[in-house]
């Protein structure tokens, strides 16, 4: 791993963020009613660093990403509330034309299984080569050059011949390479990457991560990377924040949170978990399941599942708020200061 | 969140007992011997499962890991003869399953129960909780003490009896699982096989059903074959562990001697690869690179089926097939090496 992706940008640093999402509240409409996926979510993503969102399946990670890159679904999902600047510019205001050429160019996504990402009847060099020429007038020889240069680049053995095969043809790791590429393709500043690795065997996304981590390191990029998963989180991001029910409730570094979790669910998400480096054996657990999101709980989203939880948990939403007042970590709980304690 | 402490069930979770004879297969509930399972194309044959010998004591947990695809869910299959093997012999209680009818075999499998990786597409949706659980009931037990039975079944997983009157679209992920797992002890089996339990569900209803299924294994004094794709689970279900490469058990041994002395460099790779929710641990260099691809099973390398992808492989293993034997190490390996490869001691 790159020493660009380890060092990272600290929480305050001085320079202004590439990507700030303000109060953000991004509405879905389901079957069962209208769902509030992002309800007043802010996070501030730094040149050179990796941003992890982590949450459960339904947590509204993946919608808080689609609303960043303006892919929601059209006729259900929308932004009601809140910004999206990237370099100072809103998103969440952008024309459909604008948020287009942003995409790709300047914010390029990877999602979770790259055979929806890709057209299974086009040559993969062929998709790579109109994905440049869509953004960029160069010729077809030297997109095409450039593809093979790129394949290379995500560790693909023999691009010179991998660049005519059709997707059905690569293995799932390759097919995730190939994905790597095309987001990296046009330089972008910002890569979103959506379970980049969720589909894969363990062994792979071994790899698929270690490249990830030296393309974004080589490109001085920036990585949000959306995953439930808490392993691959302190493998590869620096600073974390972790979202239930619609609503980010700790963030901050990783280091920090995983020593000391501030918030109750953190700290049960990672006692809960099974690990290979800890005494096998019965797992602590958190009681029940996320709220619906249709009609959430009035108070903390949490606290119907929280030993913690009192009355001002149940009636009064917790802001997000630094604890310890000095350090680093945002977390959102009335009981912050008893996290961990006895 | 209070509801009554657990009890600490050392046997639930315990060592399964030192110097366990592998081969014991007298006292055995379930003995596995040169399993196989070929399936055939025009082009190519694929064997999906190829040898698979274990044996599993009545009352233990035996999990068995894998990449998607090396046949962990095959050789369920063929145990529960949802598939017919192509060669081999699945003893029972000393009984051998492959050569029973189907209407013999119908009857043996009242003893083993099964529960699958996705509790959204293996519940009837248009069946209330109660019928689904009384399916399996309702051969082997007098109509008018059903709705009792039921209840207890219910109540059993960790569900109110009053669910039974649900549908399975009213619950959530993990309570599907525990109706799933419901389903499966309806009939009272002594085996239960659970191909990815928890594989489908968040991290935070994982640890409830694998709690369930511990405290299952003890009060009821289930034995366990306990699939999954999932090392870090694994090690915390199952008393004793099979590594599988490629249709082949690669090592097999106690969770202590796979997990902290992998002589396999596949086990040792895989461990190696799980993320572990460790910050401090990312620079330590314990990862094991593997090059390359899992090979296509259709056309699987020559000798060690795991050499294009090892970097210890010498000449021997391009031309011998190493069978899984003790080879000088305290568990069967199948490695030629397995005795003196330097690999990275896990966590």
């Amino acid at each position: 791993m790159s020493a660009a992706i380890g060092s990272g940008a600290p929480a305050g640093s001085a320079t202004a963020p590439l990507l700030s999402v303000r109060d953000l509240r991004t509405e879905i409409d389901t079957e069962n009613g209208t769902v509030t996926a992002a309800d007043g979510v802010s996070f501030d993503l730094h040149g050179n660093e990796v941003l992890a969102v982590v949450g459960e399946s339904g947590c509204g990670k993946t919608m808080l990403a689609l609303s960043i890159l303006g892919l929601l679904p059209r006729r259900t999902g929308r932004i009601t509330a809140g910004q999206v600047l990237f370099r100072g510019e809103d998103l969440a205001q952008a024309t459909p034309e604008r948020l287009r050429e942003i995409r790709g160019a300047e914010i390029a996504m990877i999602f979770q299984d790259a055979l929806t990402g890709l057209h299974p009847l086009r040559r993969v060099g062929d998709q790579i080569v109109e994905m440049i020429r869509a953004h960029e007038r160069v010729p077809r020889a030297l997109a095409k050059r450039r593809a093979v240069d790129l394949l290379d680049l995500v560790g693909i053995p023999a691009p010179d011949r991998r660049v005519h095969s059709f997707p059905h043809e690569l293995s799932g790791g390759m097919r995730q390479r190939v994905m790597i590429a095309m987001a990296v393709a046009l330089d972008p500043q910002v890569l979103i990457a959506d379970e980049p690795t969720t589909a894969l065997d363990v062994t792979v996304q071994a790899q698929v991560l270690e490249t990830l981590a030296r393309i974004s390191g080589d490109l001085n990029g920036s990585i949000l990377l959306i995953t439930h998963d808490f392993g691959v989180v302190a493998g590869f991001a620096d600073r974390v924040a972790v979202m239930y029910a619609g609503r980010l409730v700790e963030q901050g570094p990783v280091a920090e949170v995983y020593r000391r979790p501030r918030h109750p669910y953190t700290a049960g998400l990672l006692v809960s978990m099974p690990r290979i480096d800890d005494e096998p054996g019965r797992l602590e657990r958190i009681a029940g399941t996320p709220p619906n999101l249709v009609s959430p709980p009035p108070g903390c989203r949490f606290a119907p599942r929280c030993s913690l939880a009192g009355d001002i948990c149940r009636e009064v939403p917790p802001e997000m708020r630094l604890w310890p007042p000095d350090g680093a970590v945002t977390v959102a709980c009335h009981r912050a200061e008893q996290v961990g304690e006895g | 969140m209070a509801g009554p402490p657990f009890p600490q069930h050392a046997a639930a979770y315990g060592d399964p007992g030192e110097g366990r004879n592998p081969g014991s297969v007298p006292t055995s509930l379930l003995a596995v011997e040169g399993l196989a399972k070929h399936f055939s194309t025009r082009r190519a044959t694929l064997k999906a499962v190829d040898g698979v010998s274990f044996t599993l004591e009545e009352g233990r947990s035996l999990g068995l890991v894998g990449e998607s695809g090396c046949g962990k869910s095959t050789t369920a299959r063929l145990i529960l003869r949802l598939l017919k093997p192509t060669a081999g012999s699945v003893r029972f209680r000393g009984r051998e399953l492959t050569a029973l009818s189907q209407a013999e075999m119908r009857r043996v499998r009242s003893q083993l129960g099964i529960v699958f990786q996705d509790p959204y597409a293996s519940l009837n949706p248009r069946m209330t909780l109660r019928n689904i659980v009384a399916e399996g009931l309702r051969v082997w037990h007098p109509e008018a003490d059903l709705d009792r039975r039921v209840a207890e079944l219910l109540e059993l997983v960790g569900l109110p009896a009053r669910f039974g009157r649900r549908y399975p679209h009213e619950l959530s992920g993990g309570q599907r699982q525990r109706v799933a797992i419901a389903r499966a002890l309806a009939p009272g089996p002594s085996l239960l096989i659970c191909d990815e339990p928890v594989s489908a569900l968040d991290v935070s209803v994982q640890a409830q059903i694998l709690n369930l299924l511990a405290d299952l294994q003890y009060e009821l004094r289930l034995t366990i074959l306990f699939i999954s794709h999932d090392l870090a689970v694994v090690r915390h279900v199952c008393e004793r562990v099979a590594v599988m490469h490629l249709g082949r058990i690669v090592e097999i041994g106690t969770r202590a001697q796979v997990y902290d002395n992998p002589r396999h460099p596949y086990t040792a790779a895989l461990l190696s690869a799980v993320p572990v929710p460790d910050p401090a641990r990312r620079h330590d260099g314990r990862r094991v690179q593997l090059a390359g691809e899992i090979p296509s099973p259709l056309d699987p390398p020559s000798g060690c089926t795991f050499r294009t992808r090892c970097r210890h492989a010498a000449e021997r293993c391009a031309v011998e097939d190493p069978e899984l034997a003790l080879r000088g190490v305290d568990h069967p390996v199948a490695c030629h090496f397995a005795a003196d490869l330097p690999l990275v001691p896990q966590p």
